[in-house]
């Protein structure tokens, strides 16, 4: 018996070391070639498309940098990863956007106004219309920009939460809540929303969406990394970025072909991801930069935090100049 | 991988609760379970929010498909806070639970209280981390929430240090190696619970119940090990699983195993074909050596001093039967003892008194450590150990080169006042070891040794509420135990 153990022990012992050096190998060959980013994202089409591309006509092999992906579920998520020190660069929705706000993050470039957020009825439960919610069970992932249109939607017909019965869960759940006709209705986001509608055909009705309070509440998808991490590697984040816009031109004028990328790198039917081509206003670098210079970008980021004031996500001492906390520099050096 | 290690927890610990009901399997199982509950709720949640790699995902799933099942598996984000929330919090109570139990230090024992206050701080949290009750202490109180946060983990490593520390002591402590060794066993189990426990004991509920507005960074982000570690500590777990949970079977429950052995032994007693034809067999030879006897009288009438010499041994050879007749008479009645508190040396001496009756020229080397009672029937218990001496005796008498020596000693080990006799005789093996305590299994001259000794002195300490232990290597001697439980 003592032997088998000590055997045993032995394996283990080599096992590890094994484990170890095998790490020690891969990072030190790669320090030699190029600079590497691990770049965290959500396995959709707004999140991936302007990497995906990037990374495909390579634009950002042309600057010196590796990718790597690390896939998540959301914004709050990423940003947690980013101070942790797992990722370099993370993409984020609106609803995340409250953290560098708060100075849990730094924004290095601006991605792209979305159209990502639904609320869907069940027609089957009896929700046709906005009207139909009072006294319902809505299940929403409390926290995240889906609330926010869930809350304005609810306003809307003079509702407020105390109307309704919410459940609070992950995206993931509220699908399966949804299509199995645990709940009424559902405040949730893309692709979710997709596969809520594929699975229930006519069932599902479409509420609301960001489009109808853009002027009210403009749902803002940003690039960012962790506070301090811009000083320190401004020339790596000027030389990714330079990488994304290429991506995003080339995006522009190619939307279904990056689609059937995205779903390839994240293992999906590329039908599904096709469907999620609305789920932005999708921009060229060039219109990024004349957002920059007429101030509409910074006027945004205003708006979002004037409405994160007023859900009571944001406390009015924690507001500050946009400025502080988007990096405007990177983006119009990357510009150049 | 892990949750296959899960699964493997989940069901040996039913069995072994199964096997076993008595506190210590309670306990473990307890533990196993809480364990089971808390990493349900962390690969949920981790399954839901992502981040980690894909060869970690396979490491924590098995495959994408079976990760993908649980991330779309319908629960409310209160509830799956709270599964984890159970778990991580019922583990260290259990564990508290399970050191209080093993542990013998008299404080203890005494201080019952302390016991029970074990599941006041674990219960309390969770009433605490209730979602309903958790949302209306907390909203818009964050520094509130931090305090429980930081009180909650401080509770858990508390219950964690202290735990470990009684079981290291108490395996430390415990003097006689054979329950050391077990209990050393059952200890490495229970660490490598407890590493498993550390992997993720820091997540706290309320993350999960603000899934996506929590601002102090995501636990699981900061403690990914390597894949290889994870893969280690698996291996460490179910190694460690298999041998405690094997220890635990016999160390819990000596008397069950025990009581088990005394129905085979009990069967085989009462089976009457080859004990009685053993003991008919025997009788019957000394007969037919007595009919010889007789003729020889009858031959010999007018040499008196002959007669007088088979007379002689006549009535020698009936002391023998007559003893022997006794000695089982006595080993199917020892279920009649009549216990009361006797003085240990009471014990000894009537023991030593009769040994020297049998071996008036030999010498048995007493260490009496201790004084005072033992609840016992003084002539049962005093018999018995008269019979351990005599084996010890004629096991010495059987070496040719080196001195013999009986050693008895009495000394106190935990719960119990033990008796111990020594020898360094012959020994016996591993075999022999098995079959020793049968009725009529005897490696000694059948004429004066029917292999009834044992068997009696095992009854005998069952009646007393104590167990038999022996040690023995062929050639090297013998230790033989008389464990009884302590008299206060």
């Amino acid at each position: 018996m003592r032997k088998f153990l000590s055997i045993i022990a032995i394996a283990l012992f080599g096992f590890m070391l094994a484990g170890c050096s095998e790490d020690e190998g891969t990072s030190e060959a790669e320090g030699k070639e190029a600079d590497k980013v691990k770049v965290a994202y959500m396995p959709n089409y707004a999140s991936l498309n302007t990497v995906v591309a990037g990374m495909k006509i390579g634009a950002f092999e042309e600057q010196g940098i590796e990718v790597e992906l690390v896939e998540f579920a959301d914004g709050p998520t990423i940003i947690a990863a980013l101070e942790s020190g797992s990722i370099d660069v993370g993409y984020i929705g609106p609803g995340a956007h409250v953290l560098p706000i708060q100075g849990e993050a730094e924004i290095f470039a601006f991605s792209q106004l979305g159209n990502a957020d639904e609320v869907i009825g069940s027609s089957e439960k009896g929700v046709k219309t906005i009207e139909d919610l009072k006294g319902k069970t809505i299940a929403v992932a409390t926290g995240t920009s889906s609330e926010t249109i869930l809350d304005l939607t609810l306003a809307e017909v003079g509702l407020t939460k105390d109307d309704v019965t919410l459940m609070n869960m992950d995206a993931s759940a509220i699908v399966t809540a949804m299509i199995s006709g645990s709940v009424d209705a559902v405040a949730t986001w893309s692709p979710n929303t997709n596969a809520i509608k594929n699975e229930m055909g006519d069932d599902a009705v479409m509420l609301s969406n960001n489009a109808r309070y853009a002027d009210q509440f403009p749902s803002i998808a940003s690039w960012l990394v962790k506070p301090g991490y811009a000083e320190k590697n401004e020339d790596v984040l000027v030389r990714f970025t330079k990488g994304l816009y290429k991506g995003m031109d080339y995006r522009v004028d190619n939307l279904e072909e990056v689609a059937k990328w995205v779903a390839e790198e994240i293992a999906v039917d590329p039908d599904a991801v096709v469907q999620q081509i609305g789920d932005g206003e999708w921009i060229t670098q060039d219109q990024l930069m004349t957002m920059i210079e007429d101030g509409t970008l910074e006027a945004y980021y205003k708006k979002q935090q004037e409405n994160f004031k007023d859900a009571g996500r944001l406390k009015e001492e924690e507001m500050r100049p946009v400025e502080e906390y988007v990096l405007f520099n990177i983006m119009t050096d990357a510009a150049k | 991988m892990l949750i296959i290690l899960m699964l493997f927890l989940f069901l040996s610990s039913i069995l072994v609760l199964i096997l076993k009901r008595n506190r210590e399997t309670f306990y473990i199982f307890g533990m196993c379970m809480s364990l089971v509950i808390m990493f349900s709720g962390i690969l949920l949640y981790i399954a839901k929010k992502g981040g980690i790699s894909r060869e970690l995902q396979e490491f924590l799933f098995l495959n994408l498909e079976i990760k993908m099942h649980i991330q779309y598996y319908l629960i409310d984000v209160y509830d799956m806070g709270y599964i984890i929330a159970i778990g991580r919090h019922l583990f260290p109570m259990f564990l508290l639970f399970l050191a209080f139990h093993f542990s013998m230090i008299p404080w203890l024992q005494r201080n019952y209280w302390v016991k029970r206050f074990t599941f006041v701080i674990p219960l309390f949290t969770l009433i605490i981390y209730y979602p309903p009750i958790f949302s209306y202490l907390t909203n818009n109180n964050e520094s509130l929430q931090q305090i429980i946060a930081v009180g909650t983990i401080i509770w858990i490593l508390l219950y964690i240090i202290i735990s470990i520390a009684l079981l290291l002591f108490e395996a430390y402590s415990i003097e006689m190696i054979f329950f050391q060794r077990k209990f050393i066993l059952i200890t490495s189990f229970i660490l490598s619970l407890i590493l498993f426990y550390f992997l993720y004991f820091g997540q706290d509920p309320a993350q999960v119940y603000q899934f996506y507005s929590f601002k102090t960074g995501i636990y699981y982000m900061n403690t990914v090990l390597s894949v290889p570690i994870y893969i280690f500590i698996v291996f460490i777990n179910v190694i460690f699983a298999i041998i405690g949970f094997t220890s635990l079977m016999k160390y819990t429950n000596d008397i069950v195993q025990s009581s088990k052995e005394e129905v085979i032994i009990q069967r085989k007693f009462d089976a009457i074909s080859t004990g009685t034809s053993v003991f008919v067999h025997s009788i019957k030879n000394q007969l037919l050596a007595n009919r010889v006897i007789f003729k020889r009288i009858n031959n010999n009438l007018d040499d008196l001093e002959k007669v007088k010499e088979y007379t002689d041994r006549l009535s020698k050879q009936n002391e023998n039967i007559l003893t022997r007749i006794e000695e089982l008479y006595r080993s199917v009645k020892a279920n009649s003892v009549y216990l009361v508190p006797v003085s240990l040396s009471d014990v000894v001496e009537s023991a030593l008194e009769r040994f020297n009756q049998k071996f008036p020229d030999k010498v048995v080397e007493l260490n009496l450590m201790i004084k005072g009672n033992v609840l016992a029937d003084k002539n049962h218990l005093s018999e018995a150990v008269y019979n351990l001496l005599t084996n010890a005796q004629e096991a010495v008498n059987s070496l040719t080169s080196v001195e013999g020596s009986v050693v008895l000693s009495c000394y106190n080990v935990r719960q119990y006042t033990v008796i111990e006799v020594k020898d360094n005789g012959i020994g016996f093996s591993k075999e022999d070891a098995k079959k020793i305590c049968e009725p009529y299994f005897t490696k000694k001259n059948s004429n004066y040794n029917w292999g009834m000794g044992l068997h009696y002195v095992r009854s005998i300490v069952k009646e007393h509420f104590g167990s038999l232990r022996y040690e023995s290597k062929e050639g090297n001697g013998s230790t033989f135990y008389l464990l009884l439980p302590k008299y206060k």
